[in-house]
């Protein structure tokens, strides 16, 4: 907004004449202050050091010179009637000078005692109601040594304020100096006023309308959770300083790129936000000083505001390129700049755009604060404070030059939703970027390294592993066990038992056979064998020829192991007799039958075959989401090393037994065999695809099994199982992996399966079975939706990284690369895909290859990886990138809840969210109930359209979720059931009528079928027009949502009927919420509300007078209250109770708390945005009309009441209104922007609403609240702030009330169904009930 | 095309081939080879040239025991 426009104001210099209205942004500090907030707009403070001869009264008089100068320091606000502030500027001497004599200090304890004394100046804030804007404190620490600190109020003044206010101190102390009063700033308003009318307001507005449509993330740096907002307003601030020699070769890059310093930060900022987002289409803010005429650099006022900035960088921008797209997009902001205030309010308008925030993070630049070189010679000036931050936005980024030269850089931020240790980081990386801007301003945005080496070595490091490894392949470390050990039992499978030797001359007379058909060296030999011991000889055979083993599982779909045979190009087939049928006939394979060879011929010794650490071990098939399946290759040296570090790090001994559960289809299964067996071990291998749990527990006991590993899929059945029966054996160990394992699941399987130790492993085939673990021990907590899959396995490492390559920081999500020596050697017969998905390895000095896994992830502190969700399971719905894992892992904290997983889908055009959900044992899942449930715990885009339940979920070969074999949701239609009597028949016609239905039937559900409160009305006021002698209410209607119901209960016409109370939860063992409606509010606005407070919630709801009565005239706010007391009083005597009042509603729940006195063990009061009426119709505001104005709006009413049908209605109204009274309605109707309405009487016209209005403002205007200390919590939401409304502080009325809380990113209509106003509600309730309970 | 996006088939002294993007030091054990293009273009190009899978070090030692006559 252009301030620059000179309005001269009558008066402004003298003192106490004249009074100026409020800007937008200080109606919003005002607000801010009624509800006992003082952190979004701290107090604004400039306190100084002064060392050097400087007499006590020389500063005294430099002080009151400076506020004769700034009207700022001595601007008292004045409330009139029905709450409109104005301010007016006061005497000089109302500026309040105290002192405080520190000298007699012993100087060590001084600096202490300093800061003692500035907290104890500005520990009250700034009292507007009784004080001036300001005040000072002048401390003396010796003769030549003293501080000073001027404390005012945000209303009055802003950073740049207090430069200004720096520069005229020190001038002042220096001697004479012109200190005229300058003009104060106050009529700033009225040029902003006159602003908002003009066509210059509508070009910005539309401006900003056109942007805010397209889609950009609003950028910020990673969030602690992904919910549960600023619940505190609690700050947390990391400082650094970017020092004077970075500052200088920034200075040169300035210079030569023709950029200025602030710009290169502010871009440098954005940087970091789109490094740390993994976006570079963006959008944050820029706090700028507002000021824009050399005049305003001297005044002392709130001329600060935020500029959006909308930025499309990439990664392949320059730095200086960035720069300059930041600079232009920034003028093109400023001058289109609106208020922050307005443009909110403009673009909350349209609830679809309805999102959390804006502007989530806010850079700000700011000069030296005072130059100390051009400071007065025989004294020096320094800073004794550090500036405060405003705290609208999340986070805040201000870097402020120095007078030593530095930068000093403050991250300010929310400390709810950021770790403290990610802001240094964060902080860090800032600096990183500007050294290596500094350096070449032409890097690309991509090629700027955030992560040191250091640091990346550290995160990237694999497991702790002392051990050496050998280079004997796994055959010969199994084979070594026959001679140690050669009676010692390996495998136990059914009633059969194997013990090493036998297992070894098995296996060695079928390699002789193997090698005598031409396997050796890179030669693929297919295992059709079903998992057996057998198969595992077969296995080893394969090794021992020095072939490559592929494994088949017999009971998959033919289609797949044909094509498995023919791409891998298998020279020979291992199988059985009965499975012949299961090869194609035209293979060119030897196939050998195992039931059908007489190996007896063959030696029990081994052949003497050397491996190679690169030779062809196996190749494993894998299910790719799309296609065929592709054979991954894996060579012997990586395989024996991976499974050598596996055994140390799962502390495998010759004592483990085993019990295998994981497929052969997976190499996972082959893992769980070899390490056993490798290091003298034996396994308990399962004879069936699939055990019960009950069967699996039953082998652990009977086999004396010290491991287990299971996958993830199936551990959750087993530790149901086991926590009904209680049947699990002690185990040293269970591994497990596969799928995200949720903190519930793994809570389960703690509590339920007894172990030492739990590992849950985790790795694509691409890299060798399980390249990573978390091992941990049972119990053990974790933050984010899945457990962590922990670090790197052997000789690996693993890497979080960006799309261009770069190691992400820590906690922020990046794509998992595993490099090192334990990935495979590519795709069988596919080298395109291989190069594709196997890339360079630019951190390594060795070189080699990282595997890119399609995981996305982050590194916690400690370097241990965590599981986010998959790259291509982030989807974008109608602009929100939305991560499935989310809401998977809310699905899963309902209770009842087993397995679920959630997908976007897009089956007729329309893309939405589906969830599948398995119940756990023994519970049912009614869908509707769970989508409301988790309604109130995902922002509303994220809350699945249909939730299907399913009795398991589609699992494919390799124990892996399928999820194409999800099947599409159903629509659910219920069939229009005819009417059975004639009430029903008239009630439904009415519906149909009303609501433009005509498919309904009798059991349909009100509100399922679009009804609303309105609607409601309409259709009790024609049952009354057919049937006078009914007298169903709106109650009714809400408490008996159906025809049948409606008509069920009038028919049974007890005293249910006509009742103004709706019945919103009946049971719970929780005390009564009654809530409290606002004007034209039904009620149902609570329903979300009190279906995120959960079954054991009883709450009631009223239903506003205004929709329960014919228009009725002189009622007051006692009446109204006392037909609710009277309930109350019936319903929850002597019971502890809470109320719950939204907008009016909250002066209802106040007043009836009142009325009710002790007679119900009241807890607290929640009001939610509770405004003081407007002040048109307050009493003793005296209404200003301009000449002819008053004749002009007279002659509009008579003329409106000529036309209006509601004339009887209106002749009622307004013959009630006293004179003043009168004068105050053409006030009203002179400032509203549209013409008179109408178009009554409908109830839903506006003409009625507008009646019903007038008629509210009158019936509170008689009220008078009186002071009643009950408990009360206070909510507001963010845009009510914004506009300035006449929010009550309800610690004027009780001493039991709280400062108000904010709810971010709504209005004063969609608060109630916040889900961040949910969650604080709750827990409220909660402390209250825990509060009962410690009584 | 971006005129930005341009990469580089490369190989490793293993004969592996991979995709590089051009413009960024190629990682050490790597070399470029003239090929480049899009992305898409040189894994194309890949599909099309890289015959042996084996590591070029394990086919040579492989290679010379088939033409070392003998038992192997």
């Amino acid at each position: 907004m252009p301030t620059n426009v000179v309005v001269r104001l009558p008066d402004a210099t003298s003192a106490g004449a004249g009074s100026f209205p409020l800007t937008l942004a200080q109606k919003r500090i005002w607000a801010l202050g009624q509800i006992g907030n003082h952190s979004v707009f701290p107090t604004q403070v400039l306190a100084l050091r002064l060392r050097g001869n400087l007499g006590l009264e020389t500063l005294f008089s430099a002080l009151r010179r400076l506020a004769h100068r700034h009207p700022a320091l001595r601007t008292r606000f004045l409330r009139s009637a029905g709450g409109r502030v104005e301010c007016t500027i006061d005497a000089t001497d109302a500026f309040r000078i105290s002192t405080n004599d520190l000298s007699k200090i012993v100087t060590d304890a001084r600096d202490a005692a300093l800061s003692g004394a500035l907290s104890a100046f500005l520990a009250s804030p700034i009292d507007l109601d009784n004080d001036v804007s300001a005040r000072a404190l002048v401390v003396r620490l010796g003769a030549a040594d003293h501080a000073v600190a001027i404390s005012l109020h945000p209303i009055v003044c802003d950073p740049a304020s207090l430069r200004t206010l720096a520069r005229d101190l020190s001038t002042a102390l220096a001697g004479p100096w012109s200190d005229a009063p300058l003009e104060s700033g106050l009529g700033r308003a009225i040029v902003e006023q006159r602003w908002v009318r003009s066509p210059a307001h509508d070009d910005a507005l539309s401006y900003w309308q056109a942007t805010f449509t397209e889609e950009r993330s609003c950028a910020s740096l990673p969030i602690r959770g992904t919910l549960g907002g600023n619940a505190t307003g609690l700050r947390q601030q990391y400082r650094f300083a970017i020092g004077s020699d970075l500052r200088q070769r920034l200075a040169k890059l300035a210079k030569a790129s023709g950029l200025s310093e602030s710009l290169i930060l502010l871009t440098a900022f954005n940087v970091l936000l789109a490094r740390y987002g993994g976006q570079f289409t963006l959008r944050s803010g820029v706090v700028c000083d507002g000021r824009t005429g050399p005049h305003d650099m001297n005044v002392i006022g709130r001329f600060e505001d935020v500029v959006p900035l909308r930025l499309d960088l990439s990664p392949a921008m320059t730095f200086v390129a960035a720069a300059q797209h930041v600079r232009d997009r920034f003028g093109e902001g400023l001058s289109h700049h609106l208020p922050l205030e307005l443009l909110t309010q403009e673009l909350w308008r349209d609830d679809r755009d309805m999102r959390d925030t804006y502007i989530a993070s806010l850079f700000e630049h700011r000069d030296v604060l005072i130059d100390t070189r051009s400071a007065t010679p025989g004294f020096t000036i320094t800073p004794a404070l550090p500036l405060a931050a405003r705290g609208d936005a999340d986070l805040a980024f201000i870097t402020e030059i120095s007078a030593a030269g530095h930068v000093d850089a403050t991250i300010d931020a929310s400390d709810a939703l950021f770790d403290g240790a990610l802001l240094a980081q964060a902080g860090k990386h800032f600096v990183r970027i500007l050294e290596s801007v500094a350096a070449d301003g032409d890097i690309r945005l991509r090629d700027i390294a955030l992560l040191s080496a250091e640091e990346l070595d550290r995160l990237s490091a694999p497991y702790e592993d002392d051990g050496a490894d050998d280079d004997r392949p796994v055959h010969e470390w199994i084979a070594e066990h026959a001679v140690l050990t050669p009676n010692k039992t390996a495998i136990i499978y059914a009633n059969e038992r194997w013990t090493h030797a036998e297992l070894d001359q098995r296996a060695n007379q079928l390699a002789h056979r193997l090698i005598g058909v031409g396997t050796g060296p890179e030669v693929c030999v297919a295992v059709l064998v079903k998992r057996s011991p057998e198969a595992i000889a077969a296995i080893l055979a394969v090794l021992k020829a020095g072939g490559a083993y592929i494994p088949v599982e017999p009971d998959q779909p033919p289609a797949r192991n044909h094509h498995i045979f023919r791409d891998a190009g298998v020279k020979v087939i291992v199988t059985h007799s009965w499975l012949r049928e299961r090869i194609p006939a035209d293979i060119d394979a030897t196939i050998l039958e195992l039931d059908q060879l007489d190996l007896s011929s063959e030696p029990v010794t081994p052949p003497t075959v050397p491996t190679h650490h690169n030779q062809l071990a196996y190749v494993m098939y894998t299910s790719g989401s799309t296609g065929l399946p592709k054979g991954v290759a894996v060579e012997h040296g990586p395989l024996t090393h991976h499974c050598q570090s596996t055994a140390r790090i799962y502390e495998m001994s010759e004592a483990s037994r085993e019990l295998p559960f994981l497929p052969f289809s997976s190499d996972g299964g082959h893992e769980r065999w070899m390490v056993p067996l490798m290091v003298g071990g034996s396994i308990v291998l399962p004879d069936q695809a699939l055990w019960t749990p009950a069967e699996t527990l039953a082998a652990m006991r009977t086999h004396g099994a010290n491991n287990a590993s299971i996958p993830t899929t199936y551990m959750q059945q087993l530790a149901e199982w086991a926590d009904i029966t209680g049947e699990a054996p002690p185990l040293r160990l269970y591994s497990f992996g596969g799928e995200g394992l949720a903190q519930t699941t793994f809570d389960l399987l703690t509590r339920a399966l007894p172990a030492e130790r739990l590992i849950n492993g985790y790795g694509p085939t691409e890299t060798i079975m399980t390249p990573m673990v978390w091992k941990v021990r049972p119990g053990t907590r974790f933050q984010g939706t899945y457990a962590p899959i922990g670090r790197a396995v052997g000789r690996r490492r693993v890497y979080v990284l960006d799309p261009d390559l770069n190691p992400c920081p820590i906690g922020v999500t990046g794509e998992l690369y595993l490099g090192g020596e334990g990935v495979a050697r590519g795709y069988v017969g596919r080298p395109g895909i291989t190069a594709d998905r196997f890339v360079p390895d630019p951190f390594s000095a060795e070189g080699g290859l990282l595997y890119r896994s399609g995981d996305l992830t982050r590194w916690r502190d400690d370097g241990t990886v965590e599981f986010v969700g998959r790259v291509d399971h982030q989807v974008k719905l109608r602009g929100y990138r939305i991560e499935l894992g989310e809401i998977e892992a809310a699905l899963v904290e309902q209770p009842g809840v087993g397995e679920c997983v959630a997908l976007l889908r897009n089956d007729d055009g329309q893309p939405s969210l589906v969830a599948y959900v398995v119940p756990e044992v023994g519970s049912t899942i009614d869908p509707d109930e769970l989508r409301r449930a988790v309604g109130s715990k995902l922002p509303d885009y994220m809350v699945p359209s249909a939730i299907v339940p399913l009795e398991r979920l589609p699992i494919n070969p390799n124990s892996k979720l399928d999820r194409a074999a999800l099947p599409a949701p159903v629509k659910r239609m219920t069939s229009a059931l005819a009417p059975a009597t004639s009430l029903e028949t008239e009630i439904l016609a009415i519906w149909r009528d009303v609501l433009g239905l005509t498919t309904i039937g009798v059991t349909h559900d009100f509100f399922d079928i679009g009804g609303h409160s309105l609607a409601a009305i309409k259709i009790l006021t024609k049952l009354r027009r057919q049937r006078p002698d009914l007298s169903a209410t709106i109650a009714d209607l809400f408490n008996n949502p159906t025809v049948r119901s409606l008509a069920a209960c009038i028919e049974k016409g007890n005293e249910a009927i006509g009742s103004q109370v709706i019945t919103l939860r009946a049971s719970g063992n929780k005390p009564m919420l009654y809530c409290f409606p606002g004007l034209l509010v039904s009620t149902r606005e609570y329903v979300k509300l009190v279906d995120s407070l959960g079954p054991e919630q009883p709450a009631t709801g009223f239903i506003c007078y205004s929709l329960s009565e014919e228009l009725k005239l002189n009622a007051t706010v006692e009446e109204i209250t006392g037909r609710y007391v009277e309930y109350i009083r019936k319903q929850s005597r002597d019971r502890p109770c809470f109320f719950l009042g939204w907008s009016w509603g909250g002066l209802l729940a106040y007043e009836a708390a009142r009325m009710l006195g002790s007679d119900v063990d009241l807890r607290f009061i929640g009001m939610i945005d509770v405004c003081e009426i407007g002040s048109e119709f307050a009493l003793g505001a005296v209404p200003q009309f301009a000449p002819g104005e008053r004749n002009l709006l007279q002659s509009q009413v008579t003329d409106w009441l000529a036309r209006t049908q509601m004339r009887s209605d209106w002749d009622r109204l307004l013959q009630s209104m006293d004179a003043l009274t009168y004068e105050q309605f053409l006030r009203f109707i002179g400032n509203e922007k549209e013409a008179l309405p109408t178009d009554g009487p409908d109830v839903s016209s506006r003409e009625h609403t507008f009646w019903i209005l007038i008629d509210n403002a009158l019936i509170f205007r008689r009220y008078r609240m009186q002071p009643h200390d009950c408990p009360i919590h206070s909510w507001t939401a963010e845009d009510s702030l914004h506009r300035g409304l006449n929010l009550i502080d309800w610690r004027q009325y009780s001493r039991r009330a709280n400062p108000a809380e904010i709810i971010a990113g709504t209005t004063h209509l969609h608060v109630i169904g916040s889900s961040a106003f949910h969650g604080r509600f709750a827990r409220r309730i909660e402390d209250s009930i825990s509060g009962l309970k410690h009584n | 095309m971006d005129i930005d996006d341009v990469w580089q088939v490369v190989r490793d002294r293993e004969g592996r081939y991979s995709v590089w993007r051009q413009g960024r030091p190629v990682p050490i054990t790597w070399f470029a080879t003239p090929f480049t293009g899009s992305r898409d273009e040189c894994l194309a190009h890949i599909e099309t040239v890289w015959r042996d899978p084996r590591p070029s070090g394990w086919a040579r030692v492989m290679d010379n025991r088939d033409q070392t006559p003998g038992p192997r």
